[in-house]
């Protein structure tokens, strides 16, 4: 589907083009769990797609075991561990995600918001997107 | 960083040989160039070591002399004295002039030094000159450094055994992608391949964090997180970071710098010893040169001893019928560079406002480079940080290139029995990156220290109805106003199906990867629609190649707004 666009790096970054986003969302997110074994466990206890399944931590987690989790996730995804393989797209999403569960007013609206979801996603099909999850494509 | 378009060729040629050889790894080299000093060092397989010249020197002057043929630099060269540094035939201070134009202060700054620096202020290159055998041979920043970094590589070559290629290189914080560019040309014209260029106190903050990983090793330290300011100041640059460190990764919380170094103590001080000093010397006529090389010795060597006692005699003739013959304080000096201590001391504090960090949950503080013998200057530091003591773990005038040649040997995927290089420096933008919109506002796109690889995206929009072409002007800066920033480059999106002003979505999307390219791009969305209505713009930044002080007022005059774009008010 990337074919379409000539060129890849175009497609990624300009999420409302590109209605394939989601798909290799997943995608990506089921490589991350078969990658870090270790943190299968974590992920099992995380709402599915929140910002905690992306740091693999609990909802309950300290501030001190979300910044451990980043620093230990940093070390895998960052372009400059991963090589060249990589574009820094994992690494921005893991970013994204601690720089709202680092702040703690940041990290409640999104708590708030997370239920609010839970809600809703009983009555609509389409979960609400957010610029966390939308800017990382 | 990727090498320029016109080493691509090699480049590839080069990925090749990598790959065959992969066990055997090139470990990169660390250089730091300074102002007036550099050094180059490299991971030895088990800690990092200076690279010394046939002088047994690890600190090498920085300058280039044009006396005969062939010029020669200060790694090989030996001086017989520091007045033949400033007889006009060499040039040093390029890592303050590499990349500016001739409206810049800092250029204007360097017209007393003792070679020519020429200035039209109509935004161009500053003409720069030795004096050869009484002519004015012109040069240029990028020749002058890339003839020293031949040295340089030549030194470590012989001393390795082995072609030297990769490089990391510690640059000031407040450079412009601009000025890197021409940093990385250089160093292309020398044979070398920047495969990071590093700021300053980060390469400090890295030596900071294998430091501490060390000292977990040798259980001495916890492996809590440590927070380190640290402050990095010589003769062009005055530099400073936040970092936070645990576990070997060290995030970089907020970076600031400002060209502001030792030479501006200096110039001051000369100044003031001579007060119509800049006039005397302004037909930069032989004997002219030789006397405002006399002064800037007498009034180095006057600081230096200030760092030290608290009052120096200065007696110095300098050939012309003049003769200074002062008893100076420490007093005098520091109120003379007032102002220099007070843009230092903002520097600071600005840096600790950005990294949103109190100072009491500061670990260490760090004051490195050649300005940090300076008592006011260390005073300063730790008075903002209200700190008695200073962190004592580092050589001040080695710990740049030693963090250097740390981020070759991690980026050249050498990896230590001991975990020694199980190091990651998560950096962050030093400047803010926009476009021109809203008039002539700079609108950031990604603010400055935005961690990298950073992806942000802005939507705009057209100003007027029909609007078929929108120009897109990037910038890199702080300041409100457009023109006040650096111009990285610019790009005309076309095609734009007629449609009321505010309707078409112009989405600007920037990309800065890992090792600091910086992408933009840009497409055009109408309502109701999903797809780009005509192909997305990918630029590569900056494209400004030269005379960019120009282009931003020839743009205006020959565009004025009609190809303006405003910023989307975000609906809820």
């Amino acid at each position: 589907m990337c074919a379409s666009l000539s060129s890849p790096l175009a497609a990624r970054p300009i999420s409302n083009f590109s209605p394939i986003s989601r798909l290799r969302k997943t995608a990506v997110a089921s490589f991350k769990s078969a990658t870090a074994t270790d943190n299968n466990a974590a992920v099992a206890l995380a709402v599915a797609g929140s910002l905690y399944e992306t740091l693999r931590v609990e909802r309950t987690a300290s501030l001190n075991e979300i910044k451990m989790a980043y620093r230990s996730l940093a070390k895998v995804y960052h372009p400059d561990a991963m090589g060249s393989s990589s574009d820094g797209t994992d690494f921005i999403e893991i970013r994204n995600a601690y720089a709202t569960l680092s702040d703690p007013t940041a990290r409640a609206v999104y708590d708030m918001s997370l239920r609010a979801r839970a809600r809703r996603v009983r009555t609509s099909v389409y979960p609400t997107r957010r610029w966390e999850t939308d800017q990382c494509w | 960083m990727a090498e320029p378009a016109y080493t691509v060729a090699s480049d590839s040629e080069t990925t090749g040989e990598g790959k065959s050889s992969s066990a055997f790894p090139e470990i990169a080299i660390g250089i730091d160039i300074g102002t007036s000093q550099c050094s180059v060092a490299i991971w030895n397989g088990s800690q990092v070591e200076l690279l010394k010249n046939t002088r047994n020197q690890k600190l090498m002057r920085s300058y280039v002399t044009f006396k005969d043929e062939i010029p020669s630099g200060g790694v090989s060269n030996q001086l017989s004295h520091e007045h033949e540094m400033l007889s006009g035939a060499a040039i040093f201070n390029m890592k303050r002039l590499i990349g500016r134009v001739d409206t810049d202060p800092v250029v204007h700054a360097s017209k007393n030094l003792p070679f020519l620096v020429q200035t039209l202020d109509i935004g161009v290159r500053p003409f720069i000159a030795a004096l050869v055998n009484n002519v004015w041979r012109s040069t240029t920043p990028e020749e002058v450094l890339a003839i020293f970094l031949v040295e340089l590589r030549i030194m470590a070559e012989i001393q390795l055994k082995r072609p030297i290629r990769n490089v990391v290189l510690s640059i000031p914080v407040s450079l412009s992608r601009f000025q890197l560019t021409r940093i990385e040309r250089a160093c292309a014209m020398a044979g070398l391949h920047v495969l990071r260029l590093m700021p300053e106190p980060t390469a400090v903050a890295l030596l900071y964090a294998q430091q501490q990983q060390q000292m977990i090793h040798d259980n001495m330290g916890s492996g809590s997180e440590k927070i380190a300011l640290v402050f990095n100041m010589g003769a062009g640059y005055c530099d400073v970071v936040v970092t936070a460190t645990a576990g070997g990764v060290s995030q970089i919380k907020a970076l600031a710098g400002s060209a502001t170094g030792g030479e501006d103590l200096l110039q001051n001080m000369m100044r003031h010893l001579l007060p119509n000093s800049e006039k005397l010397f302004s037909s930069h006529s032989i004997n002219e040169i030789k006397s405002m090389g006399l002064l800037r010795v007498a009034t180095q060597d006057a600081i230096h001893k200030l760092s030290f006692q608290e009052s120096v005699q200065i007696d110095v003739d300098l050939g012309n019928g003049t003769r200074i013959c002062k008893v100076v304080n420490r007093e005098e000096f520091e109120e003379v560079n007032q102002k220099i201590f007070e843009k230092c001391e903002s520097v600071t504090i600005q840096c600790l406002h950005d990294a949103k960090v109190e100072i009491d949950d500061l670990t260490d503080v760090i004051v490195v480079g050649g300005c940090s013998y300076i008592p006011k200057i260390r005073n300063l530091v730790k008075s903002v940080c209200k700190r008695e003591e200073l962190y004592k773990g580092m050589n001040p005038l080695e710990a740049a290139v030693c963090g250097a040649a740390l981020e070759g040997a991690v980026a050249s995927g050498i990896s230590d029995p001991f975990g020694s290089l199980d190091l990651l420096t998560i950096q962050a933008t030093a400047l803010g990156i926009g476009i021109r919109a809203n008039g002539n506002t700079l609108v950031p796109i990604i603010p400055r220290n935005t961690t990298m690889p950073a992806r942000k995206e802005l939507i705009f929009t057209t100003v007027h109805d029909s609007q078929t072409d929108v120009l897109i002007v990037v910038y890199e800066g702080e300041a409100e106003k457009a023109e006040d920033n650096h111009l990285l480059g610019y790009f005309k999106i076309m095609g734009i199906p007629p449609a009321p002003k505010g309707v078409p979505e112009i989405n600007v999307c920037m990309d800065i990867d890992a090792s600091n390219v910086l992408r933009v791009l840009a497409g055009v969305i109408l309502p109701g629609s999903q797809q780009p209505v005509v192909p997305v713009m990918e630029v590569r930044m900056p494209t400004v190649d030269d005379g960019h002080g120009w282009c931003a007022e020839a743009l205006h005059r020959a565009y004025g707004s009609t190809l303006d774009v405003v910023t989307v008010q975000k609906k809820i």
